[in-house]
């Protein structure tokens, strides 16, 4: 009794009726998430829903369905029903792949639909011994065995290709798997270490570092391992308005000491350590700060103003000794377009090499001040700080993985067949006579085709032979 | 010429291959349909080299990008996969008569482009977001998929249609009977589904690594990917009651129907339905 009823548990969870069942629950509700709007506040519910609807949809927790306890319920019912599947299906394929096609009586083929006698001339010893060399020089390595009244040879190809199916199965598991270890709420609630996945981000002002970052969930700190720091934030624009690229330099620092600086923009993130940041937005932090670019060594310095000692002196390093630079004079302007004031600087700059170089500059426009030993791009603008997303996700190899999986079973599944042919060598009247037969799980009529020509190339063989 | 003349040579192009089959569907006048594929392929090089002069032209406004990146160029590319995946389907199964319900996807496509004033030619640059090679990847396996969806869902209503005469029992002389027999059409319908499915789920997969590199996070559930993922469903369940259910026939041709339906809301459905709840959820 207590083996019927498991193995009725067992056809249950197996069945493609469940697995229909179980993809048609999760396609059709899927759609409440795309008409429900995602992780709003509770006021835009009862807005648009009505009380009675806010009331639905916080009890089903339509507010963030993705990740309520049902749905991922049913995404571990449709796990569970795939690995069922595969595991009870599994061992008849094995068997189907690794049967002994030459154990085959001879009667039984020769029924089969697909098949062409070739008439040979000669002895069915020259035959035998041809054969195996035809059927290799055609890429099919054959194997034979003796028979009462003839000799069988057998040859396939593709049998891998009927585990197409179950590579997708299991393709989806690891894609499933691979989100399951990437997930910051497993990491935090169950491996309770939010700092083996998690995904958050942080507002860094240029020149500003930062050890931390914030978690998207919650907002809790999680420490990064390392500092970053962002050195600047740049942004250009089409002539047309359009945001062209946002630019932040960003370098990284174990203990103190500057081990690798980059610049990352949207999809060109920076990764290190396995934390990846990417950049997300921007912030103006509305108060000036000084890009200065030095154009033969690509160097970029910036120097924040501060608005009540906007004319200190700022310095820095050059392979030849000390820069210096300041704004001596500064004055409101009407700006350019109309609409409120811009500044319009007197600027001083020295390097090692020549005289101080003085020369006026209006807000945000770049300037080149040219220097006996080199050229510097100069350039005041608004002080940005950068918003970055940071996260990990150690799962994503697996995703990948999972979805190259699957592409190949799906290849494999549905374009590459199972082909099996034989070659029965045996005589008649005399003479030998080689049947070919063959057999093939899909695109039956293209391999129709292949064995037509096959058997005809060894008949040609023979009659150049003789 | 420039790429907008070409694209209404192609319109035209595509309006009179409709014709043709359509002739060859109703008076079986087999010259017709040579002439219909004849002007389909004509129509396919004009819009090839539409697309590659418009690419062009981006070029030369200083943009340089690949024609796929808006809603005008996508209807373009899904024009031109629809028709090539059709040309192609008659030179692999000789059935013609397909034509008369697959050619005028991309005919209404296009005439659509020309008719629907808000959608926008215009050459734009790339925003940040959209600068990857990802792009290219991810919309032409998406595109690829959709042409033989459409298709798909074309020979589901050749389908219904014969079967409805079938049932009805009109005779052989009447417009049905000059539609291939419904095995036939079953097998197409199924393998031209397999063809579409592999395509899409290469699309969402690309999709989702692109989405990794610009935002750090491969599924957000957002409703465009999540109205991918319920049509990849739809087709999963397709195939699988196929297989293990031996679903044929009419029940496959249905599926074929709603399948398209879903890819139709993936692609318009979310940019104007959607977006309108959410205009109208957030004023």
């Amino acid at each position: 009794m207590a083996a019927k009823a498991k193995n009725s548990v067992w056809a249950f969870l197996a069945s493609v009726q469940l697995a229909l069942l179980l993809i048609g629950l999760l396609a059709s509700t899927s759609i409440i998430g795309t008409v429900v709007q995602q992780n709003k506040p509770p006021e835009h519910y009862a807005e648009t829903w009505g009380k009675t609807g806010a009331a639905v949809i916080n009890a089903f927790n339509l507010d963030d369905m993705y990740n309520s306890v049902w749905f991922l319920a049913l995404l571990g019912a449709f796990s569970l029903n795939l690995t069922v599947c595969s595991l009870d299906r599994l061992p008849g394929v094995i068997r189907l792949v690794r049967k002994d096609n030459l154990d085959t009586a001879t009667e039984q083929l020769l029924k089969m639909k697909m098949q062409h006698k070739v008439q040979r001339g000669g002895s069915v010893k020259t035959a035998t011994q041809h054969l195996l060399g035809y059927l290799s020089g055609k890429g099919w390595k054959a194997a034979r065995r003796d028979k009462e009244d003839g000799t069988l040879f057998f040859a396939q190809k593709g049998g891998w290709t009927r585990y197409g199916v179950y590579l997708v199965h299991i393709s989806i598991l690891i894609i499933l798997l691979g989100a399951v270890i990437g997930s910051p709420t497993v990491a935090k609630k169950i491996l309770k270490n939010p700092q083996f996945a998690f995904k958050g981000g942080v507002l860094l002002p240029e020149l500003r570092s930062t050890e931390r970052i914030f978690s998207y969930d919650d907002e809790s700190e999680i420490p990064l391992g390392f500092t970053v720091r962002c050195n600047f934030f740049d942004i250009h624009f089409y002539d047309n308005g359009m945001p062209k690229d946002f630019v932040s330099g960003l370098t990284v620092l174990e203990q103190g000491k500057e081990v690798l600086t980059t610049n990352i923009e949207v999809n060109k993130p920076l990764t290190y350590k396995g934390i990846t940041f990417y950049q997300s937005s921007y912030n103006d932090m509305h108060r000036p700060i000084i890009h200065l670019t030095n154009l033969t060594t690509g160097k970029k310095t910036v120097f924040p103003v501060n608005p009540e000692q906007w004319d200190a002196t700022h310095s820095w390093q050059e392979e030849g000794g000390q820069g210096m630079l300041r704004i001596q004079e500064a004055r409101s302007v009407p700006a350019e377009n109309g609409t409120g004031t811009s500044t319009e600087m007197q600027m001083w700059l020295m390097d090692s090499q020549g005289p101080p170089s003085m020369f006026p500059m209006s807000y945000g426009r770049p300037v080149i001040v040219e220097r006996p030993s080199t050229k510097y791009e100069l350039k005041i603008g608004p002080h940005y700080a950068t918003g970055l997303q940071v996260s990990k996700d150690p799962g994503v190899w697996w995703v990948y993985s999972g979805c190259a999986l699957m592409l190949l079973g799906l290849y494999a599944a549905f374009f590459m067949s199972h082909r099996k042919i034989w070659a029965y060598v045996h005589e008649v009247n005399g003479g030998a006579v080689v049947v070919f037969i063959g057999n093939a799980n899909k695109n039956n009529l293209g391999f129709e085709k292949t064995l037509a020509a096959l058997a005809e190339g060894f008949s040609g063989k023979n009659d150049s032979s003789n | 010429m420039n790429s907008s003349q070409l694209f209404g040579i192609t319109t035209i192009a595509y309006l009179l291959s409709s014709v043709c089959y359509i002739g060859l569907f109703v008076f079986r006048n087999k010259k017709v349909g040579q002439v219909g594929l004849v002007l389909a392929v004509l129509g396919i090089l004009a819009q090839t080299i539409g697309l590659g002069l418009r690419w062009q032209e981006s070029y030369t406004l200083g943009i340089g990008h690949a024609p796929l990146t808006n809603m005008y160029e996508s209807l373009l590319f899904f024009a031109w996969c629809a028709a090539i995946f059709y040309v192609l389907l008659e030179i692999k199964f000789k059935l013609p008569v397909i034509g008369a319900f697959a050619m005028p996807i991309p005919f209404i496509t296009l005439a659509y482009t020309s008719v629907d004033k808000g959608l926008s030619r215009d050459i734009s640059p790339l925003v940040p977001a959209l600068q990857s090679n990802w792009l290219i990847a991810h919309v032409i396996t998406c595109f690829i998929g959709y042409g033989a969806f459409a298709v798909a869902a074309g020979l589901g209503i050749m389908y219904l249609l014969k079967q409805f005469g079938h049932d009805r029992k009109f005779s052989a002389d009447t417009l049905i009977g000059s539609l291939p027999e419904l095995r036939t059409l079953d097998d197409v319908i199924h393998k031209t589904i397999v063809f579409g499915f592999m395509w899409l789920s290469a699309g969402i997969i690309t999709g989702a690594v692109w989405a990794n590199e610009a935002w750090g996070t491969y599924w957000s559930w957002d409703p465009k990917e999540t109205w991918s993922i319920i049509t990849w469903f739809v087709y999963a369940l397709t195939l699988h009651a196929r297989f293990t259910r031996g679903w044929n026939g009419s029940r496959i041709a249905w599926l074929a129907v709603i399948g398209f339906i879903s890819v139709f809301f993936t692609y318009f459905g979310v940019n104007y339905l959607l977006a309108g709840l959410h205009s109208y959820g957030s004023n």
